[in-house]
């Protein structure tokens, strides 16, 4: 087993290793710290932007760079957290609460090191889990059918919606729309026109490009042009990036657990960075033999959600590439790419197309160790660029939206369709109701009906068969015992313990 | 801003609308028989169960009346500036992006509060020239340049 990981990592080096998706994977690296240091650009309106942009790439340099933007944020979100406590990323909003007490204390240079080594770690952790447990897992889901497939996504949806942030009611509805906005246009089992209203350009579906635009670019351009930019973003001093003995015999086992908490959580659907940076940070909390040290400059809480998101953004790549289930949004984003690319994802990727697995998995390595050298040297230069004032900064993100749109449709229409979906995803965000939950049930509607309807056809509509297969009464179980804790008062309560930390 | 109704209530309001629409608009669309699932089978179900939800939020915002939540908006004028820079570009097929992407820029930056005319139209143009030189010579994307 160890020697096909080499024969595999090899395959997977001479795919990562030519000119084009080095550079690929240097510019998502770049993208990815750059915008995670900016508050209020984040990886998925990064990604929705430069989705138009990656056509001409091919699958493996588009999914390398969109990939390199995710991981890479998780890296420059910390350097914002900890010099200015603003989260860069949503993902380092608890590093905040140490790593600026550690910054004023005049440690920063400390806790920037312990967050990029502990992410260095964490990623090429979370790499190698993607590396050994993605083929078992895609080897297992090859055997799936159309009722297996209907099970899966219906079990991915309701844990996305139980671990979604906020009331689970309004989640759920959220990803029934998604699943109403999906059926737009030509039905693909009997090419019956659904919810066109004599509009044209909806016989087709609605696109998904001005969709995730409009909700992710659009609304932070919205959300974020008229507002001034922190004026108390002083020059920090850095101080010596070296940690004490101290805080490296306190940090070492943090990051362990950290990066532990992460690859777990990083799997389930609807976790990703963000869940595991909470998990991890208030698991810390728990376990210290001195809790009152937090939120005074604990080394350990940054440490442990650093390296928490960092491998579990890594390992959210496993339902993506093994099942073709995207966890969260950026998954779902991951997942357009592919479409667009021309590639169905599925448990086919990893067999058919092993070049692409391959060198994704070799590219997060290196994308990893890049990351660093980007960082570490040259945070000074980071932080120059949140002098950046928001009324350029964000005018140009508008201009780079409609390009990329009209680049990839030459279609007038479709910034339109971008507009209106800016104007929905504010109306959205003003009713607390979330997108994420919506873009999955956007996603994922499509591929249910259809695997419903042939599960149903396979049995002359005997829905008893989703009981009859052993993987498929286990996914049900699943899906029934999740909705069950969910419905149970205590642990509810918990739940919304923990969001509200 | 604020509204007079409660946010859930609101919310649960505008699922239902939704729903409602989309199941009128779909009444006549063919569930099937039997085993042969048609193309307005799940269409029907996911709207009928988006106007249960829409509801049970309505009621339960309803009934928690006590506590208001104040409503995060963004400025309206944000909003309005950047759907019409938007609206704007589609004029790129006509005029090229060289014009297009100019305008946009400038109409995007009025709702801030620090907009100046000189500094706003300085950096439009530099957006503009730089834009042309990375999509379209540096990129090669199909975009026309210049006015037609």
């Amino acid at each position: 087993m160890i020697e096909t990981l080499y024969a595999n990592l090899a395959l997977g080096a001479g795919q990562a290793l030519t000119l084009g998706n080095l550079l690929a994977c240097l510019a998502g690296c770049l993208l990815g710290t750059l915008i995670g240091v900016l508050p209020g650009v984040g990886p998925l309106t990064t990604i929705a932007l430069l989705l138009p942009f990656t056509y001409d790439l091919g699958p493996l340099g588009a999914l390398i760079m969109l990939a390199g933007i995710y991981y890479g944020a998780q890296y420059g979100g910390s350097t914002t957290a900890i010099l200015v406590n603003v989260p860069g990323e949503t993902a380092s909003l608890v590093t905040c609460i140490d790593g600026y007490r550690m910054a004023q204390d005049g440690r920063a240079g400390a806790a920037l090191t312990i967050a990029a080594l502990g992410s260095l770690f964490a990623g090429i952790f979370g790499t190698f889990v993607l590396a050994l447990f993605g083929p078992v897992l895609a080897e297992l889901a090859v055997r799936f059918q159309a009722p297996e497939y209907f099970s899966l996504m219906t079990l991915g949806l309701v844990s996305a919606v139980v671990l979604a942030n906020g009331s689970v009611l309004k989640a759920s509805a959220m990803v029934f729309l998604g699943l109403l906005f999906g059926m737009i246009g030509t039905d693909s089992n009997s090419g019956f026109q659904r919810f066109a209203f004599g509009v044209p350009q909806l016989v087709d579906g609605v696109d998904f490009l001005p969709l995730v635009i409009g909700l992710f670019g659009l609304t932070e351009v919205i959300r974020n042009v008229a507002r001034r930019n922190d004026t108390s973003i002083v020059s920090q001093r850095i101080g010596r990036l070296m940690l004490t003995r101290e805080e490296a015999r306190r940090a070492l086992p943090a990051v362990l657990r950290g990066t532990a908490i992460g690859s777990v959580l990083g799997i389930l659907p609807g976790g990703g960075a963000v869940l595991s940076a909470f998990a991890a940070y208030m698991v810390e909390k728990k376990i210290a033999r001195d809790p009152a040290r937090f939120g005074r400059g604990a080394i350990e809480g940054v440490a442990a959600p650093e390296s928490a998101n960092n491998s579990g953004a890594q390992v959210s790549f496993i339902p993506l590439l093994t099942l073709g289930l995207p966890s969260n949004a950026i998954m779902a984003l991951m997942i357009g790419a592919m479409m667009m690319q021309g590639i169905q994802p599925g448990p086919e990727v990893v067999r058919n197309d092993p070049a692409l697995f391959w060198g994704l998995v070799v590219s997060m390595l290196i994308g990893n160790l890049m990351l660093v050298v980007i960082n570490l040297p040259l945070v000074g230069l980071w932080v120059r660029l949140l002098r950046t004032p928001n009324r350029f900064l964000f005018p140009a993100i508008l201009v780079f939206c409609c390009i990329g749109i009209y680049a990839t449709s030459s279609s007038t229409n479709l910034l339109l369709m971008a507009a209106f979906f800016a104007v929905f995803g504010i109306v959205l965000a003003a009713l607390d109701l979330d997108v994420v939950p919506f873009l999955l049930g956007f996603v994922l509607g499509p591929l249910m009906e259809d695997n419903l309807r042939r599960a149903m056809v396979i049995t002359r509509g005997d829905p008893v068969i989703f009981l009859q297969r052993p993987i498929c009464l286990g996914l049900m179980a699943m899906t029934v015992a999740l909705l069950v804790v969910v419905v149970v008062p205590a642990v509810r309560r918990g739940r919304e313990k923990a969001f509200a930390e | 801003m604020t509204l007079r109704i409660p946010q859930d209530v609101a919310a649960g309001l505008l699922l239902m609308a939704i729903g409602g629409f989309f199941l009128w608009w779909g009444w006549d669309y063919p569930v099937g028989r039997g085993w042969r699932v048609g193309p307005g089978w799940m269409p029907h179900a996911v709207c009928i169960v988006l106007l249960a939800l829409g509801a049970l939020i309505a009621l339960r915002g309803a009934r928690a009346q006590g506590r208001r939540i104040a409503i995060a908006m963004p400025p309206p004028v944000a909003l309005w500036w950047v759907v019409v820079a938007t609206m704007s570009f589609v004029a790129i097929e006509r005029l090229g992006l060289a014009v297009t992407a100019f305008v946009a820029a400038v109409l995007a930056s009025l709702p801030s509060p620090d907009f100046r005319w000189r500094d706003s139209l300085v950096f439009a143009s530099v957006l503009t020239v730089f834009c042309v030189a990375l999509f379209v010579y540096g990129l090669k994307q199909p975009l026309p340049v210049w006015p037609q």
